[in-house]
C-alpha cells in the first residue's frame, strides 16, 4: 500500500490474496454482468 | 468534482471516496487529503468475449412478469439452428483471436434453454474442439427440466448456473406457474437436489408485489443448500410494495452483517459486487457489459446488446453473418457510451456513487420511456440505499471478518469455475 494510503480501510488481504480475488471475481455473472438489479 | 461521503459508524468517522472507489478511515488525517492510488481498475472490458445464445423462444412456464413475452419474444416458438449457433461461435472466436485473447464465455438463454438441450450439447462439443480457446459456459434456467443426464453434462463442463426461484413455495408458485396454473416450486427444488454441489448454483429472485419483503424469503432459499442469491426488482412493482422492499433490504443488510459476525457466509451477489469493487478499488464504467464485451444472438440470428432488447429493431445491431456491420455498429455504441457514466448523464455526474454504480440499466430506462442513458428514479434510489448500507456494513466489520468474507467469495467463485 502506498504511504499516501495509510488511512485506507484495510481488508486484511495479502497481495497474493488480492490477485486471487480479482481473478475469481471476473466473469462470475449472468445477463451481461448485471448481477441482477434489472427485473 | 469531489466525490466524497462521510459515514459515522460506532462513533468512528469514515469517508467513501467515490473517485477511487475506496473507504478512508478519517481518524489519521484531513478528509481533504488527496489519495494517490497505485492504480484505478476499470471493470469494463472493451473487447467482445461473451455471447449469449437465445437457443429457443419457448418456455414451459408462463410467469406473468416475464420480460420476454412468456419466453416467446417477437417470434413465438422459434428455435435456434445449429448453423446460426455455429456462425455465432465462429464469429466470437475470430474476434477474440484477432484481439490476441484466448478466453470466451457462452451464456445459454431462452425462453427456457433446456427445451433445446440438444443444441446446447452440440454447441459445447463444437467449442471444445478449439484447443487454442479457453471456454466457459453459463445458463439461465427455470430449473424445472433438470434430469440426471443434463446435470451430469452441466457439472462436467463447469457451467455457471442461474436458477430462478422467487422465495418459498407459497410465493414462488404465485409467480412461476405452468400453463395449467400449477406452481413450479416442487420441480425446481427437485432439479436443485440433483446437483452434487448445490453451493455453486446461483439463484435469482425477482421481487414483485407478493415477495417484496425479501428478508423473509432468504432463509427458504439458503435452506435449499445454495450459497448464491441474486435479487432483481420487477419494473412494475407497486409503490407500496417498493417501500416494503426498501425497508426489507435494510433488514437484510443488517442480517447479512450479523451472519458474517457468527461466521455464516453466503453470497448475495448484489452485495458482494459492491464489497469486492471497494476492496479492489474497481471503477464500474457501465451498468453491465452489454454491447461492449457481451452480445446476444436471438434465436433467428440477430445481434442485440442483451436479451431484453430482442424484438426492438432500434437496438438490433446486425446479423451474425454481417460482421462488418457488427463492428461498425459496435464501435458506434462504444463511442456513445463515452468514458464514464457522468459524461452520459448529469445526475450520475453529481452522484458520489457513480463509479460503483455504472449508471442505469439501458433496458429499464427505455422501458420507462426514457433515453437509454437517463435515470429511472426508483432504481437509482434503490441502489443508493444499498450502497449506503453496504458501505456502513464494511466499516462496521472487524478487519478479520472483512478478510474472511473476501476469502469466502474467492473460494466460492473458484469452485464455480472448477478451479
Amino acid at each position: 500500500m502506498n504511504e499516501e494510503n495509510k488511512n485506507l480501510l484495510d481488508f486484511g488481504l495479502t497481495e497474493e490474496e488480492i490477485e486471487q480475488l480479482e481473478k475469481s471475481s471476473s466473469d462470475v455473472a449472468c445477463e451481461g454482468g448485471a448481477e441482477g438489479w434489472a427485473g | 468534482m469531489e466525490r466524497r461521503k462521510k459515514f459515522i459508524v460506532d462513533d468512528n468517522e469514515f469517508i467513501f471516496d467515490g473517485t477511487a472507489v475506496a473507504i478512508l478511515k478519517n481518524n489519521q488525517s484531513s478528509s481533504k487529503q488527496e489519495l494517490k492510488y497505485k492504480k484505478i481498475n476499470s471493470q469494463r472490458s472493451d473487447n467482445l468475449k461473451t455471447l449469449c445464445l437465445v437457443v429457443n423462444n419457448d418456455c414451459n412456464l408462463c410467469c406473468e412478469y416475464c420480460f420476454a413475452n412468456k419466453g416467446h419474444y417477437d417470434r413465438p416458438n422459434e428455435k435456434m439452428s445449429f448453423e446460426i449457433a455455429k456462425n455465432s461461435i465462429d464469429m466470437l472466436i475470430r474476434t477474440v483471436i484477432s484481439n490476441h485473447q484466448d478466453k470466451i464465455t457462452i451464456s445459454f438463454f431462452g425462453g427456457e434453454p433446456l427445451l433445446n438441450f440438444s443444441l446446447i450439447r452440440k454447441c459445447v462439443e463444437y467449442i471444445e474442439k478449439f484447443k487454442n480457446i479457453k471456454s466457459s459456459y453459463m445458463i439461465t434456467t427455470n430449473g424445472t427440466l433438470m434430469t440426471r443426464e443434463i446435470v451430469k453434462f452441466l457439472e462436467y463442463y463447469k457451467f455457471d448456473i442461474m436458477i430462478s426461484i422467487d422465495g418459498n413455495k407459497k410465493v414462488h408458485d404465485v409467480y412461476r406457474k405452468y400453463y395449467s396454473g400449477k406452481g413450479s416450486y416442487d420441480c425446481v427444488v427437485r432439479g436443485i437436489n440433483l446437483f452434487a454441489n448445490k453451493e455453486v448454483l446461483n439463484t435469482r429472485i425477482t421481487i414483485g408485489n407478493h415477495n417484496s419483503d425479501i428478508n423473509q424469503y432468504i432463509d427458504s432459499i439458503l435452506n435449499l443448500g445454495v450459497k448464491r442469491v441474486t435479487f432483481a426488482v420487477d419494473y412494475n412493482i407497486s409503490t407500496s410494495s417498493f417501500e416494503v422492499f426498501i425497508e426489507s433490504i435494510q433488514k437484510l443488510m443488517n442480517r447479512y452483517f450479523d451472519d458474517i459476525m457468527i461466521g455464516k457466509y453466503y453470497d448475495i451477489t448484489n452485495f458482494s459486487s459492491i464489497i469486492v469493487a471497494i476492496a479492489l478499488n474497481q471503477r464500474k464504467l457501465a451498468f453491465c457489459n452489454a454491447g461492449i464485451s457481451y452480445l446476444t444472438v436471438s434465436a433467428e440470428g440477430m445481434l442485440y446488446r442483451c436479451p431484453r432488447f430482442i424484438g426492438n429493431k432500434k437496438y438490433s445491431i446486425a446479423t451474425v453473418s454481417d460482421v462488418e456491420k457488427l463492428e461498425e455498429m459496435g464501435q458506434l455504441f462504444k463511442e456513445s457510451l463515452k468514458s464514464t457514466p457522468g459524461e452520459r448523464n448529469d445526475e450520475c455526474n453529481k452522484c458520489v456513487y457513480t463509479y460503483i454504480c455504472g449508471g442505469m440499466c439501458y433496458h429499464h430506462a427505455v422501458m420507462a420511456g426514457k433515453d437509454e442513458f437517463q435515470n429511472v428514479p426508483r432504481e437509482c434510489y434503490q441502489r443508493r440505499v444499498i450502497f449506503d448500507g453496504i458501505i456502513q456494513m464494511i466499516c462496521k466489520l472487524p478487519i478479520e471478518k472483512r478478510r474472511e468474507l473476501l476469502l469466502f467469495y474467492t473460494n466460492l467463485w473458484n469452485t464455480v469455475k472448477g478451479e
